[in-house]
């Protein structure tokens, strides 16, 4: 529209520069019987000489001008942004796991030696004014083989009366503080335990999901989704597509310019009419998962490029009722609670240096009596890990991590380095909270 | 447990109903940037409420998409911001996740200032290489106080459209607004003009507005790309520059690090000078007019050093 404008303008104003010497000469004619020829030209010339300068001006506008325009329909192009991730790994315990849990596929951790994480594609666009679209691609390594991961493909309503907002499609609900974070964008180069364990890495679903945004001077929000539920942790038949269901209330502020923080609580309520099935170990039931979280962040007077210390911590606890089964030996009793944690600090120290570490812990449910021995039984072991890394930031759009991890996560300790590397282009990126 | 959060969430969507009733109310100005602010609070006044995302300690580029801006948007009824993608890693953010009805990307409420004047600086080659490039042309177009009187216009039009309760009064102050402070440009201009053809190094091309209104020239930055800290291979091209060109002072703004500056002052001998780069930038800049005077007047008090 901008652009059409100062077209106009500028087509206006070289006529018009073309026509005004024309229109001054009966002008100049008529003024010829009372004033000496010799001034009359020079004030002719003089303005001559201006015009020339403008019309020059406006030449020298011009190429860009149509540079702009060839961009015809591709000016309707969807934003797009690439991510590349790639990680070298070392373990000390090839065979670790989580003592006492079953991890969905994409709770493991990477293939040791070199490994692509997440190659991801996201595009998106305002659709109208009323709905704005997102598609998110991930290609992933899963067992050796290359595939394709739809991570996100939603629908979100903009503009709606007060603060609601509803999503419609695949997405990463709102769960804790990490689950709807794409794992780029995280501190460290692999989830915490709790989230490893409980959520697969991250729980993705399709269904909907509706935000309120209340009218408050701190940041509040509420909201919650339907999802089919045919994704870890959920396991149900989806056919009347409330497989899985999510709560949350989310609340932070700043504090002056150099504090600010986040809380938040959720709920996942997920179904497994259908067998949940991890390495042989069939889950049937249901399971309800509580999440906890807080994150404050204090940079010197709100300068965040400079020096960024941040804290953030989540609790989550799952309760499941149900049936175990292993290894086709037959439905066990199960209705049982256990729960995880963990705690990170960051701090940026430097423009492009962060360093950082992480403990994260789980405390694994009781077993009955018929599954003892199992990978379910922890016997009285707690897993934990302990994690430390730096990672030196060349741009916005590049960096390179290195991660150490002391892992006591099973019964035999793993020390584990990780060198990655992470970049992104095309559109820039968001720097979200 | 499973009641406790229920209870939540309807209590939550009772807050958000009664929000529909509190129409009426004073209209609320979000300003990306403090200099937005303060065109608005010279304009608005008291009429509006007016809220400032960063401070002059901020670079406004580099914000995250904090709750607090969240709270704050979703009940502005105006946004004004430089635009240019100078916000371009929060502003869309916080828009999407706020669910805002009144402002939205594309919308009327929504002001991007550098969609009204002409941007300089446009890279010839879009291309990250580069740096952090800005297609648009360069985004601080503020420090030109011929802009601030086009905005001031649009500023105007758009309030009194959004509360037309007050377009009298808008419309006033903002003829007050472009009478002082046309006059006082021609002021700063004859003041300013020993600076005139001076080399200038900047931190980063921020401040390219305030020098080509002043016809100053950018000799270099003592970043080797935009969003690139300085290098020390960098600066010590830019020392051997300033063996063979006379540079009048090197310049970095509030939020950066004065560093490299007095390294390179050091080595050189040439001035550093923190200029306050927008409103509250330094305590002789705590509106619109004391910026530019202050501006200007640290500049000319480098040549009597």
């Amino acid at each position: 529209m901008r652009k059409n404008i100062f077209c106009i303008k500028s087509s206006a104003f070289l006529a018009l520069a073309f026509l005004l010497p024309v229109l001054n000469i009966p002008e100049a004619a008529a003024q010829a019987g009372r004033k000496t020829n010799n001034h009359d030209m020079e004030s002719i010339y003089k303005r001559i000489e201006q015009l020339e300068r403008e019309i020059g001006k406006i030449r020298q506008k011009e190429p860009e001008q149509s540079a702009k325009q060839s961009l015809g329909l591709s000016a309707f192009n969807p934003y797009i942004s690439i991510v590349l991730n790639g990680k070298y790994s070392y373990y000390s315990n090839e065979e670790s796991g989580i003592a006492g849990f079953q991890t969905g596929e994409e709770g493991e951790l990477p293939e040791k030696g070199f490994s692509l994480g997440e190659s991801e594609i996201n595009m998106g666009a305002n659709i109208d004014d009323k709905f704005l679209g997102n598609l998110t691609v991930a290609i992933v390594n899963e067992d050796g083989e290359d595939k394709i991961e739809l991570e996100e493909a939603f629908l979100q309503t903009i503009g709606l009366p007060c603060g609601i907002s509803l999503t419609a499609g695949r997405m990463k609900p709102v769960f804790g503080y990490l689950n709807e974070k794409h794992s780029h964008t995280d501190d460290f180069s692999d989830r915490p335990l709790p989230y490893r364990v409980y959520l697969n890495g991250g729980y993705k679903d399709d269904g909907a999901q509706f935000a309120f945004v209340l009218p408050f001077s701190f940041y509040v929000e509420t909201g919650g989704g339907l999802y089919n539920g045919t994704h870890f942790p959920a396991s149900a038949e989806a056919d009347r597509g409330n497989g899985a269901s999510t709560a949350y209330l989310r609340f932070g502020g700043d504090i002056g310019t150099s504090n600010s923080w986040l809380a938040g609580a959720s709920w996942l309520h997920s179904k497994n009419n259908a067998a949940r099935e991890t390495d042989g170990i069939e889950f049937t039931g249901k399971s309800d998962l509580y999440g906890f979280f807080l994150k404050h962040t204090y940079s010197p007077g709100g300068n965040s490029r400079h020096s960024e210390f941040s804290v953030q911590g989540e609790y989550l606890i799952r309760n499941e009722k149900g049936f175990y089964d292993i290894e086709g030996g037959g439905p066990n009793k199960f209705d049982n609670k256990s729960s995880g944690w963990y705690a990170q600090a960051v701090y940026k120290f430097l423009p492009r240096w962060k360093a950082g570490y992480r403990y994260s812990r789980m405390k694994p449910e009781k077993v009955p009596a018929a599954l003892a021995d199992t990978p379910l039984d922890a016997k009285d072991h707690r897993p934990e890990i302990h994690t430390a890394m730096i990672q030196w930031d060349n741009s916005e759009f590049s960096r390179i991590r290195f991660q150490y991890s002391h892992d006591r996560a099973d019964f035999e300790r793993d020390d584990r380095f990780t060198v990655e590397y992470t970049v992104t282009f095309g559109a820039h990126g968001a720097h979200s909270f | 447990m499973k009641k406790i959060f229920l209870f939540f969430i309807f209590t939550a969507a009772g807050f958000s109903a009664a929000d529909l009733s509190a129409a009426g109310k004073t209209p609320s100005i979000f300003a990306c940037e403090p200099e937005w602010a303060a065109l608005a609070t010279e304009i608005a006044g008291d009429r509006a409420k007016t809220y400032s995302a960063t401070a002059a300690a901020q670079d406004a580029h580099y914000i995250q998409a904090k709750p607090g801006l969240m709270a704050k948007i979703r009940n502005s009824d105006i946004v004004i911001c430089s635009g240019a993608e100078l916000e371009t890693g929060w502003l869309p953010l916080i828009l999407r996740k706020a669910g805002s009805s009144k402002v939205q990307e594309g919308g009327e409420n929504l002001i991007y200032a550098a969609d009204y004047v002409e941007t300089i600086e446009k890279p010839a080659r879009i291309d990250r290489s580069e740096g952090d490039v800005h297609p648009e042309g360069n985004p601080h177009i503020h420090l030109n106080p011929y802009n601030m009187l086009k905005i001031a216009d649009i500023l105007t039009e758009k309030l009194s459209a959004a509360d037309p309760g007050n377009a009298e009064f808008y419309s006033k102050s903002n003829k007050t607004f472009q009478k002082n402070f046309s006059a006082k440009i021609k002021e700063w201009e004859k003041k300013a003009a020993p600076l005139a053809g001076k080399n200038i190094i900047t931190n980063h091309k921020n401040m390219s507005y305030l020098f080509s209104w002043l016809k100053i020239k950018t000799a270099g930055t003592l970043e080797p790309k935009p969003g690139i800290p300085a290098t020390s291979k960098h600066l010590a091209g830019l020392k051997d520059m300033a063996k063979t060109e006379k540079i009048y002072a090197v310049v970095y703004a509030p939020f950066e690090s004065p560093r490299a500056a007095k390294w390179l002052s050091r080595q050189t001998g040439i001035k550093y000078l923190m200029l306050p780069y927008t409103v509250g930038g330094n305590a002789q800049s705590k509106t619109l007019y004391g910026l530019y005077e202050n501006s200007i007047d640290i500049l000319l008090e480098a040549a009597d050093k």
